[in-house]
């Protein structure tokens, strides 16, 4: 299946039909999940409002690590199977994964201090979070430093396949160790521990976040193999240029 | 309609919250936009050019 859509042809003409339905998907699942969560799902029994930010915190770090474990199955694929179009998948992946950290991060830390008091503790689950914001901030600080595109791509890809490792250590982290952060209440044994008047809007959120991302990663991607194209017409017309110049200059006993 | 955004004491928490998340999902649609505009733009304006 990576071998069919390697081909840049075959996966442009994949990328007619997902981007648009990814597109509209994301929009019309994280618009009304956002409006559901700030007026119509009833208040918390304990956290009152604002549990409200749920809405905007849970999809955000799920999909920030779906992210990363999409950026280390694309970096795996192009370190094995040298697909480019793997490696431009994962360097597409890369910022729009650490901006969801971040946005996970800096939601749960404005949900941290009404209910636990502080911004930020050095809880299991917070700082397993933070290490994946540095991994996809070192994954892409690597593919900016060196200019040697096959090098980087292979360092990059080893980079994001160790740190995939974080994964597990996010979800089981609350499981694990003592933790301030509450355990899981959705991906549970014995179903899901949300009423489904609130649980409902978050797996609307979170499918939107998912498309979204599906949709940004597709966009950035298509753009790239379209900069890679004009940059091939460029050189081609460059050295057809130069050749006629060379041919000129030869004929031509002044010059 | 500023009072259906009141959510009691904690609003400001729960507005910035949705405020970062609008802002920082625009900012991604937006750099995402900009470069497939660009890279449409660069390869018609190559094709373009007469041989």
């Amino acid at each position: 299946m990576f071998s069919y859509f390697a081909n840049p042809i075959r996966f442009q003409k994949l990328c007619r039909v997902l981007v648009p339905v990814l597109g509209i998907s994301a929009a019309v699942l994280i618009l009304p999940a956002w409006w559901m969560g700030l007026f119509l799902v009833p208040s918390d029994y304990q956290q009152g409002d604002t549990f409200r930010i749920i809405y905007v915190h849970v999809p955000a770090v799920t999909v920030a690590s779906l992210a990363y474990a999409f950026l280390a199955g694309a970096s795996f694929v192009s370190f094995v199977w040298r697909h480019s179009l793997a490696d431009s998948a994962a360097r597409a992946a890369a910022p729009i994964g650490a901006a969801l950290t971040f946005l996970g991060l800096f939601t749960g830390a404005l949900w941290g201090k009404p209910m636990w008091g502080a911004y930020w503790v050095w809880d299991a689950r917070l700082t397993s979070t933070l290490i994946m914001l540095f991994l996809f901030l070192g994954y892409l600080a690597i593919r900016g430093a060196i200019r040697d595109e096959i090098a980087s791509a292979r360092i990059g890809a080893i980079t994001a396949m160790i740190g995939a490792i974080n994964l597990p250590i996010i979800k089981f982290s609350v499981d694990w160790w003592s933790s301030l952060h509450q355990p899981a209440s959705l991906f549970r044994t014995g179903g899901p521990a949300i009423d489904a008047s609130m649980s409902i809007p978050l797996y609307m959120a979170m499918a939107g976040y998912a498309s979204l991302f599906g949709w940004l990663v597709l966009q950035q991607m298509l753009s790239e193999l379209d900069e890679r194209r004009a940059f091939a017409i460029m050189q081609r017309a460059a050295g057809r240029i130069a050749s006629k110049a060379s041919t000129q200059s030869k004929g031509n006993p002044d010059v | 309609m500023f009072e259906a955004l009141y959510f009691g004491k904690n609003t400001l928490f729960i507005l910035a919250c949705y405020g970062v998340s609008v802002a920082v999902l625009s900012g991604l649609i937006a750099m995402t936009l900009r470069r497939r505009i660009r890279a449409i733009k660069q390869v018609a304006k190559i094709n373009a050019k007469p041989e």
